[in-house]
């Protein structure tokens, strides 16, 4: 009967549903980029930062490590994996030992070499240096090679090749090699890295990848045994993807039953157990609706996020069934719960929304996320659960009897909280840095023992990522090509005086058009290079007409436009260019990766000594850890500021200062338990903490101002600590369970929200006690 | 040819004539080539020059002047296969040998001949044929024919060491 009355707020939601639902089920998708929750804006060094993390080198680089017994053949293993793997058509490369630079390249480069020669100008071609030349290569024509070597003897007698070639190898990336196989340094693992069609971001594509290469794996084992362990920044991505899926998974399967099963035992009902999750679903399935709609893909991040929104909005529908006095309906006791709600709410919003304005898009999103399911959970119990719930909740909750004998337990436990805040604020005095985390890998959603898989392999392979890089801006290519090359001599120096072992740049494969150009005019003609030729080989064995290829090919040279980085095209090196060249709205960004450099204060100021502007000297690790830094700091003073727009918002709606303290004071109190726990257990807090802090704030807000009220009468007051009492139960019985997760962001959250709700319900039990003894 | 397969190790001396088309004179040199089976070819240069050459799975290893250089064989597939001929050879291996070549053996136990003309295309482009010719157990003569009429000539004589038996 009543049903019928609300009809069309049955159908309104439904509506509403149905458009979240189908928003959810078509445009979902998961991002697990941990770049999300970096700031868009800042320095151009940041900026630059942040693409090289996004885009930059190795983002599509799958490693790969094999163990075998000792009967089977490592190297013809790997052979056959490789084989696999090319065959898989999801890779462009795959590298099992083969050199860098194949027949393919070598024709291209042997086409354009007095081009690319780094030494090239006119001291190649004088008469001495060309006879020097000549005495090299009859001691080669000497070598049982001689039959494939003597045409580039008299081709390319200055070697021109072969400094070209020369200059493409990195010192820094040697990998052991055995039958033509790569192979960790013991000799046990064969090591291949395996570069994706697919973008590094892309992580359906890569979670195919992934599939694939354990297909792979098995065909080319066939029945050996074998072991396969994979790294590198997708594998490290599709890992924590699957894992962050799974407990989430998990966690939304687990939480409604426990979260049902309470209510249910507390009101004893299974029907009103599942009504009120109405609101919290609800609000749940709104805030991923509107944030897929506005972003196109929900972080897990957020979507872990969501669970804790739980442990707010669960609040909203136990505070109104819990004052529902005996035969009254639902209805009857809004406008005792409904003000003290709504402002619980609007406060904890307030907080989200300094959020808002974070530079970081994944923090951003978490403040809509959040905003946007408070709203709707509140709005969904007024004006869902009220009109459904008709009939139901008339049985007196249980627990109604521990929930007057609570404050017996809080009389006794009150002081925890402090005794807490006192011990973690001297250890924090004492020790100020371990209060917060400026390691980002203390961030990192990836599972610890897939990070270490991926530090044991490139350990293997010898050169691990630098942590260093330049970065080299301009207009375009052939400025930045240039700049790159004004960098040689220092680098020179820094290679001499041992300070760095080596270094890759586009400039070294592709030199710029104008040092191509130098090099094309010093070329000699026909005639003058041959009477040259002549002077050189007296006294030689080397018959007239000897070196007439060599004479045509300059000839053939000078006739050839400047390479660009086009020619290179889909070959290896033009993949590695690729790499190192990246272009923006601003121009073009090379990337120098500085390989094995040892001190980084003094190889910075000689590089700030050479050049001035547009060269960037980036340390990847320390970098990135300040921009987390900035951000960190970024949000505790947006957080100070939310809690003073907070009290005054409290002061305006309440028109009682004194009762403002009593509602700010435990939840201060318990935010800084909270936070003061992680801190005792030995872990500095991150950013996941601080914004679950503020969740501990509005858990706070809302059980503060709730035991603030001044009662009607006893039965209301029991209520009221009934309805709280549940509340935290739920909470802490959700977030405990957080707390087991192995990713290290979902363990924080479930630290501190249940240990925050806990302390807020403790404290705020107390505070407001003693208020009214003092009073009576 | 299968005797070959029971030789463990074998120390020979060796000289070399080569001859080529830029070239006014021939090239000579000698000096000592080990082979160590399966794997290994040694070859030592005493004269004019003092190098080393070691064979060593799919690794050429450049001894010279203390200083040493690597060459991986699998990125000079060529090189692979030309190596594969001698070291085939001297470890009786005919089965491998026929995979990179066209076999032709003439003569017996006694006095023989065995010429290798490379299957691959490519390596026929840079080698004509390789000629062994022995007696019994032993390589006399290794020729190699360059296409464009280059030759080297490797004459193999063993060595009797002090301690050796006979």
């Amino acid at each position: 009967m009543i049903l019928k009355q609300h009809r069309w707020l049955i159908v309104v939601w439904l509506v509403v549903a149905l458009a979240a639902v189908t928003q959810v089920l078509f445009s979902l998708r998961i991002d697990s980029d941990l770049t999300a929750f970096m700031p868009r804006t800042g320095t151009e060094e940041q900026a630059l930062l942040l693409s090289e993390l996004k885009v930059g080198t190795g983002s599509r680089l799958w490693l790969l490590a094999l163990t075998a017994e000792m009967s089977t053949d490592l190297a013809e293993l790997s052979r056959r994996f490789a084989n696999e793997l090319e065959a898989s058509g999801y890779f462009t490369s795959v590298y099992a030992g083969q050199t860098p630079v194949d027949a393919a390249i070598q024709e291209l480069l042997f086409k354009y070499r007095y081009l690319l020669d780094p030494v090239g100008g006119k001291s190649q071609f004088t008469t001495s240096a060309l006879r020097r030349a000549f005495k090299t290569g009859l001691e080669r024509l000497r070598l049982p090679t001689s039959p494939f070597d003597k045409v580039l003897i008299t081709s390319d007698p200055t070697g021109a090749l072969h400094r070209v070639v020369d200059a493409m190898q990195l010192s820094g990336f040697e990998v052991h090699r055995r039958d033509g196989a790569w192979m960790s340094r013991d000799g046990t693992q064969a090591l291949l890295v395996a570069e994706t069609k697919a973008d590094g971001m892309d992580l359906d594509a890569q979670e195919q990848v992934a599939i694939e290469i354990e297909a792979a794996f098995s065909a080319a084992k066939h029945n050996h045994n074998g072991v396969l362990v994979v790294g590198g920044l997708p594998a490290l991505a599709v890992a924590t993807k699957a894992r962050i899926q799974r407990e989430v998974l998990i966690f939304s399967i687990v939480s409604p039953v426990l979260l049902i099963t309470i209510l249910y035992i507390v009101y004893r009902s299974l029907s009103l157990a599942v009504l009120i999750f109405l609101p919290i679903a609800g609000g749940l399935l709104v805030a991923v609706a509107v944030t897929s709609a506005i972003w196109g893909v929900v972080h897990g991040i957020s979507l872990a996020f969501g669970a804790i929104l739980l442990g707010v909005t669960i609040d909203y529908p136990v505070h109104l069934i819990s004052h529902v006095r005996g035969g009254e309906s639902l209805a009857q006791a809004v406008p005792r719960v409904w003000p003290t709600l709504l402002l619980g709410m609007m406060t904890t919003v307030l907080g989200f929304t300094a959020m808002l304005t974070a530079e970081f898009p994944g923090i951003q999103q978490l403040a809509v996320f959040s905003i946007s399911g408070l709203i709707s959970a509140a709005l969904l119990t007024r004006y869902l659960l009220v009109p459904l719930g008709v009939g139901l909740g008339q049985k007196l909750p249980r627990f109604h009897e521990f929930a007057t004998s609570i404050e017996r337990v809080t009389v006794k436990a009150w002081w925890l909280a402090p005794v807490v805040l006192v011990v973690a604020l001297t250890h924090v005095w004492r020790e100020p840095a371990t209060l917060f985390a400026s390691d980002i890998a203390q961030l990192s959603t990836v599972p610890a023992k897939i990070l270490a898989q991926d530090r044991d392999i490139r350990t293997a392979m010898g050169g691990a990522k630098s942590e260093y890089v330049l970065l080299v801006r301009g207009d375009g290519t052939e400025s930045m090509l240039q700049r790159q090359e004004m960098l040689l001599p220092v680098f020179r120096q820094a290679i001499d005086s041992g300070l760095l072992q080596d270094f890759d740049m586009a400039a070294r494969i592709l030199p710029s058009a104008a040092a191509q150009r130098a090099r094309l005019t010093a070329l000699p003609d026909g005639k003058t290079l041959l009477a040259q030729i002549d002077d050189a080989r007296q006294g030689l064995p080397f018959r007239d007409g000897a070196f007439q290829r060599f004479i045509e090919d300059i000839e053939e040279t000078r006739k050839l436009e400047a390479v660009n980085s086009e020619a290179f095209g889909e070959t290896a090196l033009g993949r590695r260019l690729d790499n190192l060249i990246r272009r923006d709205i601003d121009g073009v960004v090379g990337t120098i990766n500085l390989i094995g450099l040892s001190r980084p204060g003094e190889f910075q100021a000689l590089i700030e000594n050479a050049v001035h502007q547009n060269v960037f000297f980036i340390r990847l690790k320390a970098s990135t850890n300040e921009l987390i830094n900035n951000y960190r700091d970024d949000i505790l003073v947006r957080s100070g500021f939310a809690l003073i727009l907070i009290a005054g918002i409290l002061g305006i709606a309440l028109r009682n200062w004194h009762r403002v303290f009593r509602v700010m004071v435990p939840v201060i109190g318990a935010a800084l338990t909270a936070a003061a726990i992680p801190i005792l257990a030995g872990s500095a807090l991150n950013i996941f903490h601080l914004v679950s802090l503020l969740l501990v704030v509005g858990i706070g807000l809302d059980y503060s101002l709730f035991f603030s009220r001044s009662s009607v009468d006893a039965i209301e007051s029991t209520s009221t600590r009934h309805s709280v009492l549940i509340c935290a139960l739920s909470t802490v019985a959700v977030f405990a369970m957080l707390t087991l997760s192995q990713t290290p962001v979902l363990r924080s959250i479930g630290t501190i929200v249940s240990i925050g709700s806990l302390t807020a319900f403790v404290l705020s039990e107390f505070v407001n006690r003693l208020h009214s003894h003092a009073e009576a | 040819m299968e005797a070959f397969a029971g030789v463990d190790e074998s120390r020979v001396a060796y000289s070399e004539i080569k001859s080529l088309g830029i070239l006014e004179s021939t090239l000579e040199q000698s000096g000592i080539l080990i082979y160590s089976a399966p794997e290994t070819v040694i070859r030592e240069i005493r004269k004019p020059v003092t190098e080393t050459y070691a064979i060593i799975g799919h690794t050429v290893q450049i001894m010279k002047g203390g200083e040493e250089e690597r060459i991986d064989l699998d990125a000079v597939p060529l090189l692979m296969a030309f190596i594969e001929s001698f070291r085939a050879t001297l470890s009786g291996n005919i089965k491998r040998l026929g995979e990179h070549y066209h076999l032709d053996f003439i003569g017996n136990g006694t006095n023989w001949k065995l010429s290798l003309r490379p299957r691959n295309p490519e390596l026929a482009a840079f080698v004509d044929s390789i000629v062994f010719t022995g007696r019994y157990t032993r390589i006399e003569e290794i020729l190699i024919s360059e296409t464009g009429g280059d030759w080297s000539r490797m004459s193999l004589v063993p060595i009797v060491e002090a301690g050796d038996d006979p």
